[in-house]
């Protein structure tokens, strides 16, 4: 494995497009905007430090995008989520999904051409739209969950299982269509 | 050139990463009773779900090829990609690693390109085409790298991969400007543009004699024939080529080159000064031969005309690597020139030996003349030694070019049309002056 110096690194981030410094910063912004959206559903903690944290993270991920550094990314937040709030039917849960697939997705975008190349409009504008209708798509899924959330059903046993089964359903599935093929 | 076919698509991290954390807070939201986990994970899901489904089903078919594979420095050529079934390819990217002497448009040598993907516009599976302008900027055999090509799918979740295989491209000189308006009274053949030493069928005057048996009809005076009574016809002098021997020292490359728009080498000047000369004289209908001494790939090219012969001498000048025939300037063709050629070296004379080569050919009753192309500023060395060396070295140049100007071998620097006139007309001066010569 060939490792960069620090003269070819810098070089690298010399000659990135100004496209390039524009996704690393709406990176950045959503992952800090989904921190903010859990800060907010919870209102009586400090969320200085996993700022700090995640803005780096978020960093590293805009540098390396080609790598798993988005995924830690993603975690940091989902588990300061699921740390900090209580409140399940929170509508900020739409902003931190919304923050989370906006950095998945220009995480993503970056990935696809070295950091010296920039999307043509059609692209960004493709990207743009997905987003916006998967956003749609999240609100309607928090609508069901406080839908469910307001029917106040009892633990159910058989429910789950059957939950569970068609997660592992769904990710063969997914997996079998995900595999390289002959 | 068409790519395999056998290179599959393949998930990407970014699939990787919407299936797993759709995976891990779907069942975290089951297990933990997390109803807003499933909240979170919806944006994942619903990618994943959109990728898996939307998978292209098949490699896409891609063809590559350079558009002329043959330039002239400073021109360009186009690199064109095309991807024939763009089926279920949302965009293309195309990497062309940066080349020796090669300058890409756009500089970064990446272009990306999107394609529709099916569904969602009656234009799908149309043809998604990608272009590089390559622009040679120097003389010689170059490559274009390979190219690394990518398409992928909708999400940037699979990418179809491929590297093109690497292609040649050969930048022939730009030849300098030349004219030389001189005319060499020096050959045996008979045909060309110059005056023959001799009577013949040409176009210029050259007197009125009695008809003889044999003359063209056409030919006869019949004004003077009617005053003197007797036939008299019109005589020419035959028209007659020249043999020009072009000699390239191609032992060392001296100074900086910066291509064809910036400053030249020795190398350079002299293949570019060849390229000018050889255009000249193969225009003209003359015959050139063509002679690369210190570089093993250039072999040499016997005389000829024409146009062909003409794309021949820019071809072997193309193919010059300087210093890379071990046997330099010794022991080449010194036999095989002729005696009523011309000969011109193209050199940049550090070395006495092009210089002793000169004089050799001098001696056995050739035209030699001499082009130095040793390029300005070539001392200006930021080693003080090497600065006191060179001055050193140009010095006893220069007393080696005088004592070889007393021998009667002309020493010019390149400068362009009619730089070599002068010397040219003294040539033909002294070329129909009786003389003696070591045979």
């Amino acid at each position: 494995m060939s490792r960069l110096s620090a003269q070819d690194r810098l070089d690298r981030v010399r000659s990135s497009d100004v496209q390039r410094w524009i996704l690393a910063v709406v990176t950045i912004g959503a992952a800090l905007i989904a921190c903010l959206a859990a800060a907010l559903a919870a209102p009586h903690h400090d969320p200085t430090g996993v700022i700090v944290a995640v803005s780096l993270l978020a960093l590293a991920a805009a540098l390396k995008p080609d790598s798993h550094v988005g995924l830690g990314l993603v975690a940091v937040i989902v588990v300061y989520w699921l740390a900090i709030v209580r409140r399940v039917t929170t509508p900020w849960s739409i902003l931190a999904a919304t923050g989370l697939l906006i950095a998945h997705s220009t995480i993503t975008l970056m990935a696809l051409c070295p950091a010296a190349a920039a999307h043509d409009r059609a692209t960004i504008r493709r990207w743009v739209q997905r987003c916006g209708s998967t956003t749609l798509a999240t609100v309607a899924v928090w609508a069901l969950v406080v839908l469910f959330d307001h029917r106040r059903a009892a633990g159910n046993a058989v429910l789950t299982l059957t939950a569970l089964v068609a997660i592992a359903a769904a990710t063969l599935v997914v997996r079998r269509r995900s595999m390289p093929r002959p | 050139m068409p790519a395999g076919t056998t290179a599959p698509w393949r998930p990407t991290l970014a699939h990787f990463r919407a299936v797993f954390a759709a995976i891990v807070m779907v069942v975290g939201a089951v297990l933990w009773r997390r109803p807003d986990l499933l909240v979170l994970a919806a944006p994942f899901a619903i990618v994943s779900a959109w990728s898996a489904v939307t998978r292209p089903s098949q490699p896409p078919s891609f063809t590559s090829h350079v558009t002329d594979s043959t330039v002239r420095e400073g021109e360009a050529t186009t690199w064109h990609g095309t991807f024939a079934s763009a089926d279920a390819i949302d965009s293309v990217v195309a990497v062309m690693p940066p080349g020796q002497w090669l300058v890409t448009r756009p500089k970064s040598g990446v272009v990306t390109s999107s394609a529709h993907p099916p569904g969602t516009s009656s234009v799908a599976s149309q043809t998604t085409t990608l272009t590089i302008a390559v622009r040679a900027v120097r003389w010689g055999h170059r490559t274009i790298e390979r190219i690394t090509v990518t398409a992928n799918s909708s999400w940037g979740a699979f990418r179809w991969s491929h590297r093109t295989q690497p292609s040649q491209l050969i930048s022939l000189p730009l030849p300098a400007m030349f004219d030389s308006k001189a005319s060499i009274r020096r050959s045996n053949g008979l045909v060309g543009l110059d005056r023959s030493a001799r009577p013949g069928d040409g176009s210029e005057f050259a007197g009125i004699r009695p008809f003889q048996s044999g003359d063209r009809m056409r030919r006869i005076n019949w004004p003077r024939s009617l005053r003197s009574g007797s036939l008299h016809v019109t005589s020419t002098w035959a028209d007659q080529d020249t043999h020009v021997v072009l000699e390239v020292d191609a032992t060392d490359d001296l100074g900086v080159s910066e291509g064809v728009d910036g400053a030249a080498s020795s190398i350079d000047i002299a293949v570019r000064a060849t390229g000018a000369i050889a255009a000249h004289y193969v225009n003209r209908g003359d015959r050139v031969t063509l002679r690369v001494l210190g570089s093993a790939r250039s072999r040499d090219l016997p005389s000829a005309t024409g146009r062909a012969h003409l794309r021949r001498i820019l071809d072997t000048l193309a193919a010059i690597q300087p210093g890379t025939d071990p046997r330099g300037l010794v022991g080449r063709g010194r036999s095989a020139t002729p005696a009523e050629a011309l000969v011109i070296m193209l050199s940049p004379l550090v070395s006495a030996t092009a210089l002793e080569r000169a004089v050799a050919l001098a001696r056995r009753g050739v035209m030699v003349l001499v082009v130095d192309t040793l390029p300005e500023g070539v001392v200006e060395s930021e080693d003080e030694i090497t600065a006191i060396a060179w001055r050193i070295r140009l010095l006893e140049r220069s007393r080696e070019i005088r004592i070889v100007q007393e021998v009667g071998v002309p020493v010019v620097r390149w400068q362009g049309p009619g730089s070599l006139d002068l010397f040219l007309r003294d040539v033909a001066r002294r070329a129909s002056a009786p003389r003696m010569a070591n045979r």
